[in-house]
């Protein structure tokens, strides 16, 4: 009989330790999502060239969409654009993509943020264009005591007849600059905010996933082109943000203890504020100068890749880095490699990671020697900021047009945590 | 002594049911930026303006078979879709990324020229569709047998190409994980048990039919002139029209379009579901109702077939601004994207494709297999 109790005992405790290492296993798998919604929302690449003087060759600019999926609460999102823009040596005030547009003297990379608040009400979509921003008089419910819809630009003291006075939600305090310059090449990232509390923090309460967001790049001229993906998201666990201090988002949960000798120190690195960034991206494409299986016209296809790192020091403006590498497989089973710098942001044509000669390039169709291909990224490095990275891909054809997608991704990174510090 | 044992058993116990409910809340849904055992690729054309490129990635480090079905959702004499499937298998060795064109399928031909269209393994033999063809394919991991497995490695795309002009548009296959061994291989229950559980609520923000786009209206052919020395000339702005005026002529159309996570592939029978829409546009007002839509195995409908959902520039629309927030509802488990249309007036047309984000999966499905 002791026996017996003795046996069940010890069946009920290896039950027990296997559940809770399916629910351990479950949790680890989490990773940023761009089909959900989130508390931390990334556009990992927002084009502005309304002159297609650089970046583009018909003029461009890209469509911001964010919108708070919470019901009943409004909410805070405090956005920083990452300005990526080079610029010349010789002419700092012109921006380049490389020194064949400052007349041979070099094009030196940058990297500058600014920082803005968007406040929505319930279920509200909001969207402008990124040359232009949002301001005062723009935004739909501009504030309290302003009349409701369709007068919502009229103060009450005005009179709003029968459509009544706006006493609840509004977007009062939302200001949303155009982007730096244009041309202008760069990211997004917003972080839900809890505006009930004074002040505002992280919003780590029941409703704190309740950012969803797209972005449309729309060139316009004798071709007409749209390309839109979704933003990429990062939920919050619900952990307070206290342990870092609540300037520090931590990302992940932590293995690498070395991470922790390097300023700025977390004071608890097991506290998982937010989801991790991904361990590895993946990538379908079809090989650059590859000819689009479907084109009339033979049509010639690439597929630019933008990649940026999760985190950033955005108070002591020391931008992420990590280093990507890349294993490429063709058709064939045929794998090759390569590996590129990522400093701040790397948006390039797939056949110019490893070299400037694209024909030359294992992203070539001319190397892989098949049509489609895949392509594992995963981010390494020793940055204080940590190493994830996450992207968007973008089709595009030698007819001028494109088709962005997200990008798939694999495993939770184990071995450190990715930090975004607030200024 | 046996108090003690109690109390560990009775905190053992806590924590096992702890741990079943927690287990129970992290429920696992379908994803469209991870790999899983079943990919849905809701929108396949093939339609004489528009053909498919489909790639498919095995991201095992082991060989895979795949399954793969078409269901053809173009209409039949009735009126309602087809519903029939056409169904090949695919090997794919590790790590191989394959294509194929809807329209022409893929052969076994040895000795494709190097970078040409189609050099590589053969994954298998696949079909063509017939023209046309509007409808979804439905591809899941099996072993060497053909029964159904789980090793959740399975990514996809779909490319939309235009004849005309070439436009491209693209969107990834929705993955649903598989959660245990299939134990029943004449189905797969999308429970979350053995395979994740599909939306029961999609989300959507979009701008309403009928609306001008801003991007046109301040650099493209926004417009064609009224009036001046160049009427019915393309413009951006009246400064284009020599004393004319430009009224924008642009417009921006989004498509929908569903499959049910139900297939009864055996008997050629589907339940009907019925989707329900409710929109909020930025000044906070929420519209809902209007005509429910229904379908059967597939549907694609642009959102200004609903009046709710169209601007107030149109006739009958009800949207006052130039964006709006919109929950689907569906009476059943389904999985669907969007997709976008531009159009100047210049006559070009852009489409871009996007998945829905999800807001809450719904009841179990079961695609029965033939």
């Amino acid at each position: 009989m002791g026996k017996t109790k003795q046996n069940a005992y010890r069946a009920l405790t290896a039950l027990t330790g296997a559940a809770v290492a399916m629910v351990l296993a479950h949790s680890a798998s989490a990773l940023s999502t761009s089909d959900r919604p989130a508390s931390i929302i990334v556009w990992p690449k927002i084009i502005v060239d309304t002159s297609a003087a650089v970046y583009t060759t018909e003029p461009t600019d890209t469509l911001l969409e964010l919108t708070n999926q919470a019901t009943s609460t409004a909410k805070q999102a405090h956005c920083f654009y990452i300005n990526a823009n080079s610029h010349c040596s010789n002419n700092p005030a012109q921006v380049c993509s490389d020194a064949t547009d400052c007349g041979g003297f070099a094009c030196t990379p940058g990297w500058a943020e600014i920082d803005f608040n968007i406040y929505l009400t319930r279920s509200q979509p909001l969207a402008w264009y990124a040359s232009g921003g949002l301001h005062r008089g723009d935004f739909p419910i501009e504030g309290p005591f302003f009349c409701n819809n369709p007068l919502s630009n009229i103060p009450c003291t005005f009179g709003c007849g029968a459509v009544g006075c706006n006493t609840g939600q509004s977007n009062l305090g939302s200001g949303i600059p155009p982007v730096p310059e244009d041309p202008f090449r760069g990211a997004l990232v917003c972080i839900q905010f809890d505006p009930s509390a004074n002040p505002a923090v992280p919003d780590q309460s029941a409703t704190r996933n309740a950012f969803t967001g797209h972005a449309t790049f729309l060139s316009s001229g004798p071709v007409l082109d749209v390309a839109k993906y979704n933003a990429v998201g990062l939920a919050a666990t619900g952990n307070a943000i206290a342990p870092n201090g609540t300037d520090i988002l931590q990302l992940g949960v932590a293995l690498d203890t070395t991470q922790v000798a390097r300023p700025p120190i977390p004071e608890s690195l097991a506290n998982q504020e937010y989801e991790g960034c991904p361990n590895t991206l993946v990538v379908d494409h079809l090989f650059d100068g590859a000819i689009d299986p479907l084109s009339s016209t033979n049509a010639t296809t690439s597929t630019e890749l933008t990649l940026i790192p999760c985190g950033n020091n955005f108070l002591s403006q020391d931008p992420g880095d990590a280093t990507a590498q890349f294993l490429v497989f063709n058709e064939f089973e045929q794998r090759f490699s390569t590996s590129r710098k990522v400093d701040c942001l790397l948006d390039t044509q797939i056949s110019n990671i490893d070299t400037r000669n694209n024909a030359r390039s294992i992203f070539s169709a001319g190397v892989a020697g098949t049509i489609a291909g895949q392509t594992r990224i995963r981010g390494v490095g020793t940055s204080a900021t940590g190493r994830g990275l996450l992207g968007v891909a973008r089709l595009t054809t030698s007819d001028g047009t494109s088709a962005a997608y997200n990008i798939h991704q694999l495993g939770a990174a184990a071995s450190t945590v990715d930090l975004i510090t607030l200024p | 002594m046996r108090t003690i044992q109690g109390v560990r058993a009775g905190w053992l116990l806590g924590a096992l049911v702890g741990s079943l409910v927690v287990v129970g809340a992290a429920r696992a849904d379908v994803y469209t930026e991870r790999p899983g055992s079943i990919l849905i690729f809701p929108k396949v054309v093939r339609d004489g303006t528009r053909d498919t490129t489909i790639k498919l990635t095995n991201t095992n480090n082991l060989v895979e078979h795949v399954h793969c079905f078409y269901v053809n959702g173009a209409p039949g004499r009735s009126g309602a879709p087809l519903c029939s499937e056409v169904d090949f298998d695919l090997t794919l060795t590790r790590q191989q990324p394959t294509h194929w064109t809807v329209g022409s399928g893929r052969g076994t031909i040895q000795g494709e020229p190097f970078g040409a269209d189609g050099t590589g393994f053969d994954p298998g033999l696949i079909p063509p569709v017939p023209t046309p063809f509007t409808g979804s394919l439905v591809c899941y991991e099996v072993d060497v047998n053909g029964t159904p497995i789980s090793n959740n490695r399975l990514k996809g795309e779909a490319v939309l190409t235009s004849n005309i002009g070439g436009d491209v548009s693209q969107y990834n296959a929705v993955a649903v994980p598989a959660l245990t061994q299939d134990n029943n291989p004449s189905n797969l229950d999308l429970n979350n048990t053995e395979y994740g559980s599909c939306p029961a609520a999609l989300r959507l923000e979009a701008i309403p039919d009928g609306s001008f786009d801003p991007a046109i209206s301040a650099y493209g052919a926004a417009g064609l002139c009224v009036g001046g020395a160049t009427p019915g000339a393309i413009c951006t702005t009246a400064s284009d029209c020599s004393g004319g005026t430009c009224p924008p002529s642009s417009s921006v159309v989004t498509n929908l379009t569903f499959v049910p996570c139900s297939l009864d592939l055996r008997n050629g029978t589907t339940a009907t579901t019925t989707l329900q829409f409710t929109v909020w546009d930025e000044f906070e007002t929420q519209l809902s109702g209007g005509v429910p839509e229904s379908f059967s195995c597939w549907t694609s409908f642009n959102i200004g077939d609903i009046s709710t959902m169209r601007s107030s520039l149109l006739p009958g629309g009800g949207i006052n601004t130039l964006f709006a927030n919109v929950r689907i509802d569906a009476s059943h488990p389904v999985v669907g994207i969007a997709e976008r249309f531009s159009s100047d007036s210049a006559g070009n047309v852009a489409a871009a494709a996007t998945n829905l984000h999800v807001e809450r999966t719904g009841a179990n499905a079961r695609i029965t297999l033939p």
